[in-house]
């Protein structure tokens, strides 16, 4: 089906404009460049898949020195997805969406693999500047690769574009780690809640979910107090 | 303690690819929020005569050791040694292959070396080549030794209290070596420093005091299960009255005490009670052995037999034929394999026998002790049973196999052959996820606390990323399992990596499923939320 499209400097392809739907539930605010696939299709974008290896291991090492020293030695090692889930959700997570870069369109599937990443960091005791710095590091890891290249004026736009792009990704990787943190707090909360709910549900000192009545049959109850 | 907010973007983009330069022995702990439990309380170490009773903090400098502990760790180091032989062969045989390095959950979700089993186990094995072999008396760091340093101490603690005790690593060992046996000896010894802590200390003190971990008093004990009957008369439009402490009843009934407690585990107990009562068992709750659980096993083998004593007691006291255990995890580790060295020979009780299908459960000859998958689905088998499995249909659910009904009882097939009997759609994780080979919910052993969420959060991302991966490639929304801390926990883990994905005991969709004689339609389930399709009719 026919879409509507724009042009824009840095695709040659087609794009969905502004509809801003491709952010999951949260509230996105990347630049709309990230939503098409920053360097699809571009001169740029043949030139970085041509060199995808190397920014891929540099992009993976870049978020391995952000754990402990040693502790991510096992997760460079090649392991299926359930012998080795965290080095293997990171991997090809970086992969995917380094594809998604250079691809079109840039769509919600990106959230989904950034989400997986940034779910990991969340919990490995990290500043928040250690665990999301990698996605920073993807810009000083594209320009070293360029090299020289990156002087040549049309490349110069678009790699402009391209991190533009990036910065998307790290409010997007923002949005996730805060939502993280969060839920680490409401688990917290929660598993509170779940211990003392039924307790004073029977004390009828609460009021019922899921319909439940807010008081007890009968009266065989013989405790009142909150325990 | 590390801050959260110290490291600067040009401290980060200074990459070093080498090796660290200190080896292990050299790498001092450092003790990160979120990782650790809080020490136990004097209050409750007291309570149950352990030493070195008073309140201390793991974060603090000073732990307040008695001025001899390193004499006192290395003297129960020395009794243990002599007392049990498979603690010395733990020390002596691994050959440091690496089988087991990179099967710890907690290794495989936070990538910390010491969390490698084999680096784990090699932290007191360095204590005891140092004091206990000649190599390591004389030839020190060249024979792998090491002095018991307080250093030492705080990180033996540090990694003796991340281990789960679920045995994933020994089923990978070509010895055999058994690092919860390990860990076992390891936290025995801390104990002799009144080094616990509080999520494990508290409650023992509950149980040793009334009877279970959650101190639910009798009087509490029996208005829970009236609760449950009251919501179970909503569902069926049948009154359960269950009994208490009743003398002369064929089955003593022993649960964890946490499905008396919090949900979703309170679904499960509603489930026992609906069949229960379908069956017309002749048994009895007890408000006295109250806690099939036993988290004195994670404080001493003596610990562990004190709090396990009530239950054979409470079956002699009453006068039951046999015990029937519910859904809970360690709590058959310690029925199967210790209770009946512990506080046996039980022999004022019968063999079990099925009273509805005549089945002698020959596995529980010594116990008497029969598990209630095994219960269930010998009914099923024997077509006891009147089920509807089509009231689970709105659900699509995997088997969570629990560390310790599969790996320390064998209990594989017996609760898959009740699931497919009550659902219609049921879903295996990965092979190498489920079954012996099971995943643990990184929060056993009495690490189920709050402030060490983090860690519990990576020691179960083995374990969640199994079930997002069926939740994508089979809509899966509910996991179901038979252990009560994996109920607590796994819900708290569903939460933060599968959101969608409910927990359940099995036997909440044995009750889901049973069709009782005399109920009403149903249109909810038990947890009195409406089944989809079968509305009630104003």
């Amino acid at each position: 089906m026919a879409r509507p499209t724009n042009t824009n400097a840095f695709s040659d392809s087609a794009v969905v404009p502004g509809n801003g739907n491709n952010c999951g539930q949260s509230a996105c605010h990347a630049p709309e460049a990230q939503k098409e696939g920053a360097a699809a299709g571009t001169a740029l974008g043949r030139i970085l898949r041509d060199k995808k290896k190397a920014i891929l291991t540099k992009w993976l090492d870049a978020i391995m020195v952000s754990f402990p020293s040693g502790n991510s030695t096992h997760f460079r090692i090649k392991g299926d997805q359930f012998t080795n889930p965290t080095g293997s959700t990171i991997s090809s997570g970086l992969e995917a969406i380094f594809e998604g870069l250079l691809s079109s369109p840039f769509k919600a599937k990106n959230e989904e693999l950034l989400d997986g990443i940034v779910r990991i960091m969340a919990v490995q005791d990290l500043a928040p500047s250690q665990s999301l710095s990698f996605v920073f590091s993807l810009k000083r890891i594209i320009r070293e690769e360029l090299g020289a290249e990156q002087a040549d004026r049309q490349l110069s736009q678009q790699l402009t574009d391209l991190e533009s792009a990036i910065d998307g990704l790290t409010l997007s990787a923002f949005d996730i780690f805060m939502k993280c943190r969060e839920r680490i707090y409401e688990i917290k909360a929660n598993e509170a809640r779940r211990a003392n709910f039924r307790l004073l549900q029977m004390a009828d000192r609460i009021d019922s979910v899921n319909g439940r009545r807010t008081a007890p049959k009968g009266n065989k109850l013989t405790i009142k107090e909150e325990r | 303690m590390a801050s959260k907010f110290s490291a600067t973007p040009e401290e980060l983009s200074k990459i070093d690819h080498n090796p660290p330069k200190k080896g292990w022995m050299d790498t001092p702990v450092e003790f990160k929020e979120h990782t650790f439990c809080w020490g136990a309380k004097g209050k409750n170490l007291a309570a149950l005569e352990l030493p070195n009773a008073r309140d201390w903090s793991p974060a603090d400098e000073d732990w307040k050791l008695p001025e001899n502990w390193q004499k006192i760790f290395l003297d129960g180091m020395k009794e243990r040694l002599g007392k049990y032989r498979s603690f010395r062969l733990f020390m002596d045989i691994c050959v440091r292959c690496g089988a087991c390095a990179d099967k710890c959950h907690f290794f495989i979700g936070g990538g910390d070396p010491k969390n490698m089993p084999v680096l784990r186990a090699e932290l007191l094995r360095s204590i005891y080549r140092r004091y206990f072999t000649v190599s390591g008396r004389m030839f020190g760091r060249a024979a792998r030794a090491r002095d018991l340093t307080i250093d030492v101490l705080k990180e033996l603690w540090y990694y003796y209290y991340q281990c789960t005790e679920c045995r994933r690593c020994s089923v990978f060992c070509p010895y055999g070596i058994d690092q919860a046996e390990i860990t076992i000896i390891g936290r025995e010894l801390f104990n002799l420093l009144g080094l616990n802590i509080e999520w494990i200390a508290g409650p023992v003190a509950n149980c040793y005091r009334v009877g279970n971990h959650v101190g639910l008093e009798p009087h509490t004990i029996t208005s829970s299960v009236e609760f449950f009957c009251d919501d179970i008369e909503d569902v069926t439009g049948i009154r359960i009255n269950p009994t208490f402490n009743r003398k002369g009843a064929e089955i003593l009934f022993v649960a964890p005490s946490g499905d008396l407690f919090a949900d979703p585990g309170t679904y499960t107990a509603m489930g026992y009670l609906m069949l229960f009562h379908e069956l017309g068992l002749d048994y009895t709750w007890s408000t006295y052995a109250s806690e099939g659980g036993n988290f004195g096993f994670f404080t001493s083998n003596e610990m562990g037999k004190r709090l396990n004593a009530k239950i054979y007691a409470e079956a002699k006291r009453l006068g039951v034929k046999w015990i029937l255990g519910g859904e809970c995890g360690h709590m058959w580790r310690v029925l199967h394999q210790y209770m009946d060295t512990w506080n046996g020979p039980a022999d004022f009780m019968e063999v079990p026998v099925s009273p509805i299908t005549g089945t002698r459960f020959e596995n529980a000859k010594s116990t008497k002790m029969v598990h209630i998958a095994e219960f269930t689905a010998d009914l099923i088998k024997h077509g006891k049973l009147k089920l509807d499995p089509s009231r689970n249909n709105h659900l699509n659910v995997t088997w969570h196999d629990s560390c310790n009904p599969s790996r320390a009882m064998g209990l594989l097939d017996e609760p898959r052959y009740v699931l497919k009997s009550v659902c219609n759609n049921f879903y295996e994780m990965p092979e190498n996820t489920i079954r012996e080979k099971t995943f643990c919910c990184g929060s056993g052993t009495g690490l189920n606390a709050s402030e060490n969420i983090e860690l519990r959060m990576r020691g179960g991302f083995p374990r969640a990323n199994a079930v997002k991966h069926v939740r994508d490639a089979h809509g899966v929304n509910m996991m179901s399992c038979i252990c009560a801390i994996d109920r607590a926990t796994l819900k708290a883990l569903m939460e933060y990596w599968v959101p969608d994905v409910e927990i359940s005991g099995l036997h909440e969709l044995v009750g889901n499923a049973l069709i009782m004689k005399g109920e009403k339609e149903r249109t909810l389930d038990l947890r009195l939320v409406p089944l989809p399709g079968k509305a009630a009719k104003e």
